[in-house]
């Protein structure tokens, strides 16, 4: 129950700071617009996943990762989350809130692009409880940000960046670059676009080394948490 | 009264410069302890070292209580700025405690800061002074009831009546049997309110039984805490 209450509270949190605009509505639909723009015959069923993929990998290592990194760089975690146990309290507590706010996040989505390319209610559902094990996956890898010995900063701006090749790539496969192999190979590395075959397609088994990474993700953050800041280093 | 704390041939340097040398000191359950010294010389850096924030080049901190039974508050806090002050409290606790009940926390308030707080429960940190955002950082480490609970600078910009409840609070907790360890630069309000003065001086952690002595020997006949302060460190 007290994590539950705590989850609440980082919940509110997250709702009150506009930061979340950005990984949550901003970048996701300038990139969906501009996409579009480019193929105005409008985007393949595999295209459209790679999109749903995508905002549930952002919003799910936005919603923990950047979080426990930002708290650690603001001093909050050196100062009031340093014992073990509390540090257990609070990485469940923000791991359950980033997911939580991701699936709500992709629901919308999901319910957005139904209307907008008449998905089917069926596909619909299958596609919302894909993502959400995508949440769940990049959640937890998310938390190994924590685990960064570098400034906010620095991590964010490598994260955007990788953000954008990952989407891009994924894209790449979805649209007009689907026939060169050595995409389809890269992408092997790229969690947007296995989320977008699983998404699309079903097959568990592209899940395999994400899935094991993310539960070592957050076993290591949770022994080795951060509190250290390096904003002034 | 039982240690629950020993600090033994701690040293400590960054950059080439020397801050702690050779450091010994035990802490006992039940008493307040005083942390003086002029500015820069590593009253923090202590601190930091005796909760484990840094790591000491020489010598060990032994502890005789759990990680969960100290509380350390830093001089500068940030409290975030999408919660409320009440909000901020009940994170705190439910991170730290594993539990929280506003009307168990208002029933330990005392009634001098219960007004105080219902005041500023529902501001958030950037509606709020420097001396509530303190205050309430101060009052939830109070009553998280840490056996050792170690105050960087707690009164800075509190106000008078506040500093004189937070003094009473700290009585409250040696009563109880806990040990509380207070940096401050208002030296008349530790004369008095503190069991034991620690001095932090050329490097060297320096320990007194009690400030009348320290005041005695320093402040050269004039039984003025201040003038000890600068006799005592010029």
């Amino acid at each position: 129950m007290n994590i539950l209450l705590l989850t609440k509270l980082l919940l509110m949190e997250r709702i009150r700071e506009p930061g979340w605009y950005f990984s949550a509505i901003i970048y996701p639909l300038v990139i969906v617009t501009s996409i579009y723009l480019q193929s105005p015959s409008g985007l393949s069923v595999l295209a459209l996943t790679g999109f749903v993929s995508f905002v549930a990998f952002i919003n799910g290592v936005s919603g923990t990762g950047t979080y426990l990194l930002g708290r650690r760089e603001a001093g909050f975690l050196n100062a009031f989350v340093t014992n073990s146990i509390a540090q257990i309290r609070y990485v469940t507590a923000q791991l359950i809130s980033g997911f939580i706010f991701g699936v709500v996040l992709t629901i919308i989505y999901c319910l957005i692009l139904s209307m907008l390319y008449k998905i089917e209610f069926q596909q619909l559902i299958i596609w919302i409880i894909r993502s959400t094990i995508m949440i769940g996956i990049a959640s937890m890898l998310g938390c190994a940000l924590n685990l960064l010995p570098y400034k906010f900063e620095i991590v964010l701006g490598v994260l955007n960046l990788l953000f954008i090749i990952f989407i891009l790539l994924t894209l790449a496969e979805a649209g007009r670059f689907n026939h060169i192999q050595y995409i389809y190979g890269i992408n092997y590395f790229n969690p947007v676009a296995l989320g977008m075959r699983y998404i699309e397609s079903g097959k568990i088994s592209l899940l395999y080394y994400l899935a094991p990474l993310s539960v070592i993700s957050i076993v290591v953050t949770i022994r080795y948490f951060s509190i250290k800041t390096y904003w002034n280093t | 009264m039982s240690k629950i704390c020993s600090v033994n041939n701690l040293g400590f340097s960054y950059s080439g410069i020397t801050v702690l040398e050779n450091a010994n000191m035990t802490f006992e359950s039940g008493k307040t302890y005083g942390l003086l010294g002029p500015n820069g010389s590593g009253k923090t850096t202590f601190l930091e070292l005796l909760f484990n924030r840094l790591d000491p080049q020489a010598g060990n901190v032994k502890w005789r209580v759990a990680n969960i039974d100290r509380f350390y508050l830093k001089q500068n806090i940030t409290v975030p700025n999408a919660v409320t002050m009440g909000e901020f409290i009940e994170m705190i606790f439910r991170v730290n405690q594993g539990n929280y009940s506003e009307e168990r926390f208002m029933k330990y308030l005392p009634d001098a800061w219960e007004e105080k707080y219902k005041s500023v429960r529902n501001k958030r940190p950037f509606n709020a002074s420097i001396g509530e955002n303190r205050f309430v950082s101060v009052i939830s480490s109070l009553h998280l009831d840490s056996q050792f609970l170690a105050l960087d600078e707690p009164t800075v910009a509190m106000d008078v009546s506040t500093r004189n409840c937070f003094w009473k609070e700290i009585e409250k907790r040696k009563t109880l049997g806990r040990s509380t360890l207070i940096t401050s630069h208002y030296l008349e309000e530790m004369d008095g309110n503190i069991d034991h003065l620690v001095t932090l001086k050329n490097r060297e952690l320096n320990y007194f039984e009690n400030m009348g002595l320290f005041k005695e020997k320093y402040s050269f006949g004039s039984n003025n805490i201040n003038n000890a302060f600068s006799n005592y460190f010029l």
